[in-house]
């Protein structure tokens, strides 16, 4: 608002600290240069323990072939009849879409903006492709792009995150070279990046473990062998 | 928010008498503290993670200015608008006024103390604007008209049978007391009202200076619906919630949910940087930022107290401590309750209003084990209670019976043949009125001193009992076969 305040502001915190020096050093990261993936073939007991814990459903498919079985068996489970996907290469790449539509399940129209956010909030499943899965935590990692939308891992009672077995990193602190590969390729970090823990929760009642608060109430998790996504078609 | 800090003892003796809130309370303090512990036990150097934690805050204030303004620049180089606001008032204006210039007619909020510091709510109801609390728990005691009792379970001191009441009452839906039910009833509801509000207001677990972006943790995904539904997202947060890096926000990302909940990470971690980018399709079209002072600054004039203002808010602190676990946060009778609550509040209020809130420890430490940030909350007790007894300006100044009480204790304490004597007169008086092994009435002008505690009789001191004790191990160890 006014720029009194600002002055005001950081004059009375200059004063306090004693007019402290400039150091433009502390805004530059430590931790630069390649992320470091955990090796495709590594085992995924600590996932599966980790999700599980977290009552997200934990799948592995071989093929194609097998996700669109178990993409059914999810349609069926849940009586799904609208589907927010994202527009995105690695869902393209496994023709979630023609699948969708094989089963007869409508997509959410995205073409029109100003209608999204009502046309999204019908869709019984959001389909997403995570960045990056967290061993340590079984947290995934969305990014908000074009044509990947926030809702699709929010709105729907249902969200399926799909990922590539060569997208693990095992601990926290790996995200940050992520992080920061972004900031090199776009100048600046994704409008809105996401930690995704497990479905939605919520305790604030007797302190009593309730699924689905606001956000999705089951979270499917779905890891494909890295080969699917680098052989060419 | 209505400061009330000044009714502790009325307030925490009502608490002590409320059946339902005891046993709540030990709940909450009992998980919370469990979940806490083992989420500790199970990192290989926890210690560490709590000194990179602390490193971090006590650089990120020690460059404030620096990175205020870096992140003033990022947030504006991603799109953002930053505002700035020296007291709770300019903040409330400033959020009232873009509110009213975009025509806003409901808001939906995500939970956040600095947002109930400022009384934002009031001021947004004021305008004609509906404000929806959207965490189950804020939902919870806004229909119920309090203020929220713990950090992180704002309704735990609520029943399921008190909250099917209230939603019946309230919502007009038929009583219904699952958990189950209850969170579905609140979902439905402020589905309605995520979809249709203009405006999300929040707060911020963090902003880094080096990308401009904020964090967000929760687990119920209203504090998502909150950034990603309505076209303006306005967040406000205190000048001291800066770090510098994205390692910096790695090491949050640690240990903030590990302290508050025992999570690895909390359900969600939001990092909001801008407004939505060109052609996405959700996402808020405006980004506001209001960077609070509020008595910020002054607080770090003071080398001693600055660490007051390294909280993360993460609440482990109130569920570790003896005080907090029997009277709750109503009783300290405003935002922020427990320890780190009777620090803050005499330096972020006209301290006179919350004198009692610093004496309202036992200075176990508890809390200082605990503080993923390690801010030595007993210390800071001490000199909070320290400047409200001692220094006038301070809006304090001791009565003048006590001052003279205490000078006199001092006066005898550094005279060992006056301490004996005294020290024995008093254990006259002792054998003369306790009983059971307790005072049961304590003359005045100590007497209002006793009538909060058990004070125990005294006994005969180790020096006079030693002279026997040492005969009679002298005597054990000549009979001890072979030495």
């Amino acid at each position: 608002m006014s720029p009194e305040a600002k002055e005001k502001i950081l004059s009375a915190v200059e004063l306090a600290l004693g007019f402290p020096r400039r150091d433009e050093e502390i805004l530059k990261g430590r931790s630069t240069g390649e992320v470091r993936w955990v090796h495709p073939w590594a085992p995924w007991d600590s996932v599966e323990k980790e999700l599980s814990a977290l009552s997200a459903r934990f799948h592995r498919v071989e093929d194609r072939g097998q996700l669109w079985d178990l993409l059914g068996s999810i349609v069926e489970e849940h009586g799904v009849r609208n589907a927010l996907m994202w527009d995105h290469p690695l869902l393209e790449k496994l023709k979630v879409a023609q699948f969708l539509d094989e089963k007869g399940v409508r997509r959410v129209d995205t073409s029109d903006p100003e209608r999204f956010r009502m046309e999204a909030a019908k869709a019984d499943v959001g389909i997403t492709a995570a960045e990056a899965l967290i061993e340590e935590s079984g947290a995934i990692v969305v990014r908000a792009a074009r044509e990947m939308p926030r809702a699709a891992s929010l709105l729907p009672p249902i969200h399926v995150a799909i990922i590539s077995s060569a997208q693990r990193i095992s601990t926290i602190w790996d995200i940050v070279p992520l992080w920061r590969s972004w900031l090199e390729k776009e100048g600046r970090l994704p409008s809105a990046v996401h930690f995704i823990t497990g479905p939605s929760r919520t305790a604030d009642i007797e302190l009593t473990l309730v699924l689905g608060a606001h956000g999705p109430k089951v979270l499917h998790v779905v890891a494909l062998p890295e080969e699917l996504f680098s052989q060419r078609e | 928010m209505r400061i009330r800090c000044l009714e502790f003892s009325e307030r925490a003796k009502r608490a002590l008498g409320d059946e339902m809130l005891q046993q709540n309370l030990q709940r909450i303090g009992v998980r919370f503290k469990t979940a806490r512990d083992l989420a500790f036990a199970a990192l290989e150097d926890p210690e560490s993670l709590r000194e990179m934690g602390r490193a971090l805050k006590e650089k990120a204030i020690a460059n404030l200015p620096l990175l205020l303004e870096t992140l003033e620049m990022r947030v504006k180089e991603a799109g953002g608008t930053v505002h700035w606001a020296c007291t709770s008032k300019e903040a409330r204006k400033i959020v009232c006024e873009i509110a009213r210039a975009k025509g806003v007619r409901t808001v939906v909020k995500g939970k956040s103390m600095v947002t109930e510091e400022i009384s934002l709510n009031e001021a947004l109801q004021a305008e004609g604007i509906e404000v929806w609390e959207t965490d189950l728990g804020e939902f919870i005691i806004q229909l119920a008209g309090e203020p929220p009792s713990h950090i992180i379970g704002p309704a735990v001191h609520k029943s399921k049978e008190q909250i099917a009441d209230l939603f019946a009452q309230k919502l007009g839906v038929p009583k219904a007391e699952a958990p189950e039910e209850l969170t579905r009833i609140a979902r439905e509801k402020l589905r309605e009202k995520f979809l249709n509000s203009e405006m999300g207001v929040t707060g911020a677990n963090a902003a880094v200076a080096e990308t401009g972006s904020i964090l967000l943790l929760e687990n119920e995904g209203n504090i998502r619906m909150s950034v990603t539904m309505p076209r303006i997202l306005v967040t406000v947060m205190g000048i001291e919630k800066v770090i510098a890096t994205l390692d910096d926000l790695a090491v949050i990302l640690a240990l903030l949910p590990r302290s508050a909940t025992g999570q690895k990470l909390s359900a969600y971690s939001t990092i909001i940087t801008g407004p939505r980018a060109p052609g996405e399709l959700d996402g808020p079209e405006e980004f506001h930022l209001v960077l609070l002072d509020n008595g910020r600054s002054r607080i770090l004039a003071d080398p001693d107290r600055r660490q007051s203002l390294f909280c993360l808010r993460c609440g482990s602190c109130l569920n570790v401590c003896p005080v907090y676990r029997k009277v709750g946060g109503h009783a300290y009778g405003w935002v922020y309750s427990g320890p780190i609550g009777a620090v803050l509040t005499p330096q972020l209020i006209p301290s006179r209003l919350a004198r009692d809130l610093p004496f309202a420890s036992t200075l176990c430490g508890a809390c200082a084990e605990v503080c993923p940030v390690k801010i030595d909350l007993p210390k800071l007790l001490l000199i909070m209670r320290q400047r409200l007894s001692e220094d006038p300006n301070f809006d304090g100044g001791l009565p003048l019976l006590p001052r003279l009480g205490s000078k006199a204790h001092g006066w005898i304490l550094t005279r060992p043949r006056l301490y004996r004597l005294a020290a024995q007169g008093a254990r006259l008086c002792s054998k003369a009125l306790a009983r059971e092994g307790r005072w049961k009435w304590l003359p005045p002008p100590v007497g209002r001193w006793g009538k909060m505690r058990d004070i125990p009789a005294m006994q005969v001191p180790f020096s006079e009992r030693w002279k026997k004790l040492k005969k009679e191990l002298l005597r054990g160890a000549a009979n001890e076969p072979g030495g």
